[in-house]
C-alpha cells in the first residue's frame, strides 16, 4: 500500500469530502476563513496519515474526528482574543450577546466551549453542532452513555451559571454607563 | 435548530437524523433512511453551499502542509521553519521514526516525550549522551496513548514554565494521534544548571499540571530523583537534559 495518495486520488477525495468538512467546520467555528482553513488542515492530515485513512471502514467518520480536533483547537485559540475583547467591553457596557429567549445560540455555545475541559467540548460539539443523539455521541467519543450524560449535566449547570453571570454583568455595566453619562450631562 | 424551555441545547432525542448520519448517507456509506425530511433538506442546502465555496485544491500546498504541520509562534518558541534549511524536516522525520528519543535507554510505562536539538545549524536527536548549550533550540515529540499533553520546563532556578500548549490559557490541547511532533521549539537561555522538562499527560487542567510539577520540584530537588519520580508514574515523563556552561 502506498504511503501517500497520488494527485488523482487526492483530487477525487477532495471533491468528494471537502464540502462535508467545510459545511461542518462552518457550523462549529462560525467563521468562514477558519472553516476554509479547516478544510486545508483536514486534507493535510489525510495525506500525512494516508495509511490510517485507507484502513478506515468509514472515511467520513475518520474525517469527522480530524475536523473535530482541529476545530476544537481553533476554538481554544480564540479564547485569548476574546479575553482581550471582553476587557475592552467591560469598560463600556457588556451585552448579553448570544442568549436567546429560550436557549443559547451557536456563538454562545462556542463561548461556553472555551471554558470547558477537552472531553466535554468534544461531546458538546457532537451533540449541538452535529445534532447527534447521546448514544451516537457516546460511540463517537468512545465513552459510556452514563459518562456522556454526566458530562452533559455538568455542562448544562456550567452554562446556566455562566449565562447568569453574563446577564448580571450586562445589567451592572449598563447601569454604570448610564450613571456616568448622567454625571457628564449626557442624559437630560 | 430550535430550543425548548427545558433544554439549553435542544438535544436530539432520536426524532431526526444527525448531521453525521446525513453526511454518511450523502457519501454513500449508509443507506438513505426514512423520515427527517426537514433536517435532510437543511443539510442538503448547507452541503450544496459548501460545495460551491470549497477552496480550490492546491496539491503542492497541501503536501507541504502535511509535511511541516502548522506552527503557531509564541515569544519563547520559534517556528521550526527557522531551523536550518531542510535539516528540520529531516530531523523531524527521523525523530518520528524513533519516537520518542529515549525509550531505547529507559524502561517506562505510559506515554513519553522525546526531543531533538538544533546546535550550530545541526540537528541531533536527543539522548542521554547529548549535551545542549545556551542558545540551542529544542523541539519535542510524543508517543503513546494519551488524549492531552502539557509540557513544562524548569531550569536551575526552579521556575516552572508552560511550554505547550502554546496558549496555556485555553487548557490542555487534544493530541490527535498516538505520536507526533509538538509545534514550535524552545530556545535555551543561559541560566545555570540542567534543563528539566516535564510532560504531563491527561491533566485535568494546565494549572493542575503546573501544581503537580511544582510540588515534585519542591519535594525532590535533584534531577535524578525527579526522573525516577516520573518513571514511577504513568502520567508524567521527565526529561533531564544536561546543559554545558558557556563559560
Amino acid at each position: 500500500m502506498s504511503t501517500a495518495p497520488t494527485d488523482a486520488e487526492l483530487a477525487e477525495l477532495y471533491e468528494r469530502y471537502a464540502p462535508v468538512v467545510l459545511r461542518r467546520a462552518r457550523a462549529i467555528l462560525g467563521n468562514e476563513e477558519l472553516a476554509q482553513d479547516a478544510v486545508q488542515e483536514t486534507f493535510a492530515k489525510v495525506i500525512s496519515r494516508w495509511e490510517q485513512f485507507r484502513g478506515e471502514s468509514s472515511p467520513t467518520t475518520w474525517i469527522y474526528r480530524i475536523t473535530t480536533n482541529h476545530c476544537l483547537n481553533q476554538l481554544r485559540n480564540r479564547r485569548g482574543r476574546r479575553d482581550k475583547l471582553a476587557m475592552r467591553r467591560e469598560e463600556l457596557a457588556p451585552e448579553p450577546v448570544g442568549v436567546a429567549e429560550h436557549g443559547v445560540d451557536a456563538e454562545a455555545v462556542r463561548g461556553l466551549l472555551e471554558t470547558c475541559d477537552e472531553e466535554t467540548r468534544r461531546i458538546i460539539v457532537h451533540l449541538y453542532f452535529d445534532d447527534m443523539t447521546r448514544e451516537e455521541t457516546a460511540r463517537m467519543v468512545g465513552r459510556s452513555l452514563p459518562t456522556v450524560r454526566k458530562r452533559i449535566r455538568a455542562f448544562m449547570a456550567h452554562a446556566r451559571a455562566h449565562l447568569t453571570t453574563i446577564r448580571t454583568a450586562a445589567s451592572v455595566g449598563i447601569a454604570v454607563l448610564l450613571a456616568q453619562l448622567a454625571q457628564a450631562g449626557g442624559l437630560a | 435548530m430550535t430550543a425548548s424551555h427545558d433544554s439549553l441545547l435542544d438535544l436530539n432525542e432520536g426524532s431526526r437524523p444527525s448531521q453525521l448520519a446525513l453526511d454518511l448517507e450523502a457519501m454513500g456509506e449508509t443507506e438513505v433512511s426514512e423520515g427527517g425530511s426537514e433536517a435532510r433538506r437543511l443539510h442538503g442546502e448547507a452541503l450544496e453551499s459548501a460545495r460551491r465555496d470549497v477552496p480550490p485544491l492546491d496539491v503542492a500546498a497541501l503536501r507541504a502542509r502535511a509535511k511541516g504541520g502548522e506552527v503557531v509562534q509564541l515569544s519563547s518558541w520559534r517556528r521550526p521553519a527557522l531551523w536550518a534549511g531542510g535539516t528540520m524536516a529531516m530531523a523531524a522525520a527521523a525523530a518520528l521514526m524513533v519516537l520518542p528519543g529515549k525509550p531505547q535507554v529507559r524502561a517506562k510505562g505510559g506515554p513519553q516525550v522525546g526531543w531533538m536539538v538544533l546546535h550550530d545549524g545541526e540537528v541531533t536527536l536527543g539522548d542521554d549522551d547529548v549535551q545542549v548549550h545556551a542558545g540551542d533550540r529544542l523541539q519535542f515529540t510524543w508517543a503513546g496513548q494519551a488524549e492531552t499533553l502539557v509540557l513544562l520546563g524548569a531550569d536551575g532556578t526552579g521556575e516552572v514554565r508552560v511550554l505547550w500548549p502554546l496558549d496555556a490559557s485555553g487548557g490542555p490541547v487534544a493530541l490527535d494521534a498516538e505520536s507526533g511532533l509538538l509545534d514550535g521549539s524552545v530556545e535555551l537561555d543561559d541560566a545555570p544548571g540542567p534543563e528539566l522538562f516535564f510532560a504531563v499527560f491527561d491533566p485535568a487542567s494546565v494549572d493542575d499540571a503546573v501544581s503537580l510539577v511544582s510540588d515534585a520540584l519542591a519535594a525532590e530537588p535533584s534531577p535524578g530523583a525527579l526522573v525516577d519520580w516520573g518513571d514511577d508514574r504513568w502520567d508524567v515523563d521527565v526529561l533531564h537534559v544536561a546543559k554545558v556552561s558557556s563559560d
